[in-house]
C-alpha cells in the first residue's frame, strides 16, 4: 500500500515535471531560497526588515516605468531597486532608529510612481498582478539567468566578507574602532539585499517579499549559535517550504506565492511555539 | 612621542582644549587630559555629563567641535588602532548568534575590506588573549549563554587580541554583579601591573577606589584627577567636584 502510494506520488512528480514552466518554478524556487536563506540572515540579524519592504515597494515604481517605457519589468525593478536600495541605505546609516519615517515615505514615493506609469501605460496589463503577489510559474528564462546571477552575487558576497560582515552585525563601534569599513560594507549589504528583494518579488511578489526573507532565518536563528548555521537551515527551510507549497499548490489550484508564505507562516508559529516549550523547561531545570 | 616631564613616562593620550557635542550642543567644554603609559584612570561623573562623549572623541568616532586629540601622537583615526575598546557590554545584542572564539576573533580585524580571514598567528592571539582572562574554556560557547560577568571577561580579552598599548572601558561593570566586578577589576590591576594603561568610564566608585591609581570626574566643562592616596573625600559621599578635589590635569 506504502509502495503504492509512493509511486504515484513519484509518477505525480514526474508529470509535474514534465512542463517547462514547472521546471522553472523549481529553478527559480531553488535559486530564491539560496539567495534570501543567506541575504536574509543578514536582514534579521541587522534588523533592516524595514529597509527591505521599502525597497521591495520601492523597486514598482521601476516596473511601472518599464511598462510605460516598454523595457522587461524586472530590469526596471533592478534599476529602482539598487538606487532605492543606497538612498534608504544611507538613510539608516545617517538617522538610525529615527530613519523609519523617511523610508516609509521613499516606499510609498516608488509605489506611487509605478501606479502612475502603469495607469498611463496603454494596453492590457494581465502580468502586472505578478509583481505584487507573485508569480513563480510564469517565470521566464531571462529571470532564471537574473536569479542564478544574483544568487552567486550574494553567496560570493558573503563568502569573501563573512568575518566584517559578522563584525558590524554585532559590533559596529568596534568594527568602526578597528578600521573596517563599516559604512561602505553596510551600504554593499544594502545593494546585496535589494537585488535579493527584486529577483524574490517575481516568486512572491512585493507584498509578501518581505516574509520570504526573514521568515526562513528567523526559525533558523531560534535554534542555531552562529551566523553561517543559521544560514545554511535558512537555506534548507526556504527549499523544503518553497518546494512543497509549489507542488501544493500545483495540486490544490491555488496561487503558489500565498501557499509558500503561509507555510513559512504556519512553520514560524510551530517553531515559536517549540522554542518557548523548550526555553520553559530549561528554566523549570535551572530553578 | 611626548615624554611626561613629571613622570617620565610616554605620553598616551592628550587632549587639549578640546569641546565637543552632538548636533550643536555641546556636552564637553575645553577638556584637558593627558594619560601616560601605564597610568590607571577611571572618569567617573552624572548621567549626561560627557564621560562616553570622551571615550567617542578620544576613539575619532566623535570629531570635536574645536580643541585637538591625539592617541599615540597620532590622530584618533590613526591612534586609536593602539587602543583595546571594551564597550559597555548591554549595548550589543546579547542573544546574538555568536561565540566566543568569534568575538574575540575580531580583535584581529584588519583595516579594511580584504585579508580577514585568521592567520596562524591570529588564531595564537586569540588564544592567549582567553587564556589572559580566563575564559579560553568558554570558547565554544555562544555569547548569549554566558553570565554578564563572564561577557565582560570577553570583551577584554577582544580587546586584548588587538595587541592594544592602552585599554578604554566604557562601564565595564554595569550589569554585572559584585563579585564578577571585583574580580574584573582584579584582572585589570594585573594587566595594568604588566604594563597596560587603563582608561575607564565608571560609575562603581566605591570599588575604583581601590584599584584605579586616579580618578577624573567628568561634567561637561572640566576632569579632574584625584591621585590614590587623597582619596578620603571619595568616601564622604559628596561629589567629587563639590569637594573640589584633585585638580585639572593638563
Amino acid at each position: 500500500m506504502r509502495t503504492d502510494g509512493g509511486t504515484n506520488m513519484l509518477e505525480w512528480v514526474q508529470t509535474v515535471l514534465a512542463y517547462d514552466f514547472m521546471r522553472n518554478a523549481l529553478m527559480a524556487a531553488v535559486l530564491v531560497s539560496l539567495t534570501c536563506g543567506a541575504i536574509g540572515t543578514l536582514v534579521v540579524l541587522n534588523r533592516i526588515v524595514m529597509v527591505s519592504g521599502g525597497i521591495a515597494h520601492a523597486a514598482y515604481g521601476g516596473v511601472g516605468l518599464a511598462y510605460y517605457f516598454g523595457f522587461d519589468p524586472v530590469l526596471g525593478a533592478i534599476g529602482f531597486g539598487l538606487i532605492s536600495s543606497i538612498g534608504m541605505g544611507l538613510t539608516q546609516r545617517k538617522l538610525h532608529e529615527r530613519a523609519d519615517t523617511v523610508i516609509g515615505v521613499l516606499w510609498a514615493i516608488g509605489m506611487a510612481i509605478g501606479i502612475i506609469f502603469v495607469s498611463l501605460s496603454p494596453g492590457y496589463k494581465a502580468d502586472l498582478m505578478s509583481y505584487l503577489f507573485g508569480s513563480i510559474l510564469a517565470v521566464s528564462v531571462l529571470d532564471l539567468w537574473l536569479m542564478l546571477a544574483i544568487a552567486s552575487l550574494a553567496l560570493l558576497f558573503i563568502l569573501l566578507f563573512y568575518r566584517p560582515l559578522q563584525a558590524i552585525s554585532f559590533d559596529e563601534t568596534f568594527a568602526e574602532v578597528r578600521n573596517v569599513p563599516v559604512t561602505g560594507l553596510y551600504l554593499a549589504m544594502i545593494v546585496v539585499v535589494g537585488l535579493a528583494v527584486v529577483i524574490s518579488m517575481r516568486v512572491v511578489g512585493l507584498i509578501l517579499v518581505i516574509a520570504f526573507l526573514t521568515i526562513p532565518p528567523a526559525i533558523a536563528n531560534m535554534f542555531c549559535r552562529r551566523i553561517w548555521e543559521i544560514m545554511l537551515l535558512a537555506i534548507g527551510l526556504g527549499l523544503v517550504f518553497s518546494i512543497s507549497g509549489l507542488l501544493l499548490s500545483y495540486s490544490l489550484n491555488l496561487p503558489a506565492g500565498a501557499v509558500i508564505i503561509l507555510i513559512m507562516g504556519v512553520a514560524y508559529l510551530l517553531a515559536s511555539l517549540l522554542k518557548s516549550g523548550e526555553t520553559r523547561q530549561n528554566k523549570v531545570k535551572k530553578s | 612621542m611626548a615624554v611626561c616631564n613629571e613622570t617620565g613616562r610616554e605620553c598616551v593620550i592628550r587632549l587639549e582644549d578640546v569641546s565637543a557635542g552632538y548636533e550643536g550642543d555641546t556636552v564637553l567644554e575645553n577638556v584637558n587630559l593627558r594619560v601616560d603609559a601605564q597610568d590607571y584612570i577611571a572618569l567617573i561623573g552624572p548621567n549626561g555629563g560627557g564621560k562616553t562623549t570622551i571615550m567617542r572623541v578620544i576613539l575619532g568616532l566623535l570629531k570635536p567641535f574645536s580643541g585637538e586629540v591625539q592617541v599615540m601622537g597620532l590622530p584618533p583615526k590613526e591612534g586609536r588602532a593602539f587602543i583595546g575598546y571594551v564597550p559597555q557590554s548591554q549595548i550589543n545584542d546579547q542573544a546574538f548568534p555568536i561565540n566566543v572564539w568569534d568575538v574575540v576573533g575580531m580583535g584581529r580585524l584588519k583595516s579594511g575590506w580584504w585579508n580577514q580571514r585568521y592567520s596562524e598567528a591570529d588564531k595564537r592571539v586569540i588564544a592567549e588573549s582567553l587564556q589572559k582572562t580566563g575564559v579560553y574554556e568558554l570558547r565554544n560557547k555562544g555569547i548569549a549563554d554566558l553570565s554578564g560577568g563572564q561577557r565582560q571577561r570577553v570583551y577584554i580579552s577582544r580587546a586584548l587580541a588587538t595587541d592594544p598599548k592602552i585599554l578604554l572601558l566604557d562601564e565595564p561593570t554595569a550589569n554585572i554583579d559584585a563579585e564578577a566586578s571585583t574580580q574584573l577589576y582584579e584582572l585589570l590591576d594585573v594587566l595594568n601591573a604588566e604594563g597596560a594603561t587603563v582608561l575607564m568610564v565608571s560609575h562603581d566608585l566605591h570599588t575604583l577606589e581601590r584599584h584605579a591609581k586616579s580618578v577624573g570626574f567628568v561634567n561637561r566643562g572640566l576632569v579632574f584627577e584625584h591621585s590614590r592616596g587623597e582619596q578620603s573625600s571619595l568616601n564622604e559621599g559628596n561629589t567629587a567636584h563639590e569637594n573640589g578635589w584633585g585638580h585639572e590635569h593638563a
